[in-house]
């Protein structure tokens, strides 16, 4: 299907600056954490689990 | 017949974007699949994006796919009632050919902890699969659709799922997706021939196909058996393609056939590229059918009566056993652990027929349900 080049210039400048995905759960939190993580945990599992097994649009079989 | 549509699952992700945008340049793309309970708690959605479903919707060719509805929670839940409700608003923000969820209840507390996993085929479940589709139905006003599970307990319920699926989307003159790769899935994992497990199928209600890509996991139960599970983070294998390549001309309604694959699986630009060469493939294969379709009208699975709605249909027992079942099943030490446990069970001796459930696959739901318990987080 054609699609307009203005939004083809859209999609491709809103991937650039790469502020989507799927999991919206991480992206309002600078201080998320697993079940898993000690209290004194540092890690940014926002960062670091972004777009991964987290973030499940598909594929949970 | 007319024309099948060449699609992708197309959410907002960022590889899956990268992975897509060349297919949306080139104009390949004939339809799109968004998962719209994903950014659940989260509207806010690019401007663009919305754009990008409005262009689709337009042209009839935006399906929408849902996740967490939990279809077989024996207990109907406040989180069901607002998925329902956005999708109802959803369904006046964009046109929506048809909707979808999945076969299956969500182990987990909420909607984003958990996995889906299969119920007994009873008439408990029956009752209560048909309820939550009509209230589907309802709020979208548009056709409604059932996804085959990849995962079973044991080879009886692979053979009873086509049936039970049909069952379940008559009273809303309902249609069933045909997951491919979850059908090669249960083809290695009960060593079926496609030939047996596909006349399973009620396939004159396909009105869609997905295919995608998964993952080899070693059994420990069965030392040199490996279980096909499906992960969907890797590039389609060719005895998908060759399923896609035997059953299109089997389904007079097939409208759409979807590419799936998760971001985590295309973050590599090889990867990328990958996922385009498979799209490429998928619509060569589409096009070769063209003419081998036989030339008639298409089913609607357009609900054609409107049922009155009252309560939620509720099963104490069957919610016992689910929480039951998901209590073993996330906190068991291993699968050997979750199997005795399983075995002094309220689900011992009832349909759930725990007795006749694969060890490899009591070994495989234990590992589905170990990856998802946490979904997330603590803040």
């Amino acid at each position: 299907m054609k699609l307009s080049k203005t939004l083809l210039q859209a999609i491709a400048v809103g991937i650039a600056i790469g502020a989507v995905s799927s999991c919206s759960l991480f992206e309002d939190s600078s201080d998320v954490h697993l079940k898993s993580c000690d209290e004194a945990c540092e890690v940014d599992h926002a960062q670091k689990h972004k777009n991964i097994d987290y973030c499940p649009a598909c594929g949970m079989g | 017949m007319s024309k099948i549509l060449a699609s992708v699952a197309c959410n907002l992700d960022t590889n899956i974007l990268q992975a897509v945008l060349p297919l949306f340049q080139s104009e390949k793309v004939q339809a799109i699949e968004w998962s719209f309970d994903v950014l659940y708690n989260h509207p806010k959605i690019p401007r663009w994006f919305v754009e990008l479903l409005v262009a689709f919707g337009n042209q009839n060719r935006l399906i929408g796919h849902g996740i967490f509805f939990s279809l077989f929670s024996g207990k109907w839940s406040a989180a069901q009632q607002d998925w329902l409700d956005h999708l109802k608003k959803i369904s006046g923000n964009f046109h929506f050919d048809h909707i979808t969820e999945h076969f299956g209840f969500m182990t987990g507390e909420n909607f984003h902890k958990g996995a889906p996993i299969g119920v007994p085929l009873t008439a408990v479940t029956l009752a209560i699969g048909r309820d939550r589709l009509q209230r589907i139905s309802e709020a979208c006003n548009c056709p409604v659709g059932l996804e085959n599970l990849a995962f079973s307990y044991s080879l009886e319920e692979v053979k009873r799922h086509g049936d039970f699926l049909s069952q379940l989307v008559e009273p809303v003159n309902g249609f069933i997706i045909l997951d491919l790769h979850n059908l090669y899935c249960q083809m290695h994992n009960f060593d079926v021939e496609y030939k047996e497990i596909i006349k399973l199928y009620p396939l004159d209600l396909v009105r869609e196909i997905h295919i995608s890509g998964g993952s080899w996991e070693d059994s420990e139960v069965v030392k040199g058996k490996k279980i096909r599970r499906d992960t969907h983070d890797d590039a389609v294998p060719d005895a998908v393609f060759q399923l896609l390549d035997q059953t299109i001309e089997k389904c007079p309604n097939l409208k759409f056939v979807v590419l799936e694959q998760i971001g985590f699986g295309l973050e590599t630009p090889e990867s990328k590229i990958q996922f385009q060469k498979d799209f490429i493939k998928m619509d060569g294969i589409i096009k070769q059918k063209k003419d081998l379709l036989p030339n008639i009208k298409k089913k609607s699975f357009l609900a054609e009566n409107s049922i009155p709605l009252g309560k939620p249909l509720e099963d104490k027992i069957l919610h016992d056993q689910q929480i039951e079942l998901s209590e073993i099943l996330e906190n068991s030490k291993n699968y050997v652990d979750a199997q005795n446990r399983l075995k002094s069970s309220t689900l011992a001796k009832t349909a759930w027929e725990i007795e006749k459930w694969e060890p490899t696959m009591i070994e495989t739901v234990f590992q589905i349900v170990q990856k998802w318990k946490h979904g997330f987080v603590r803040k």
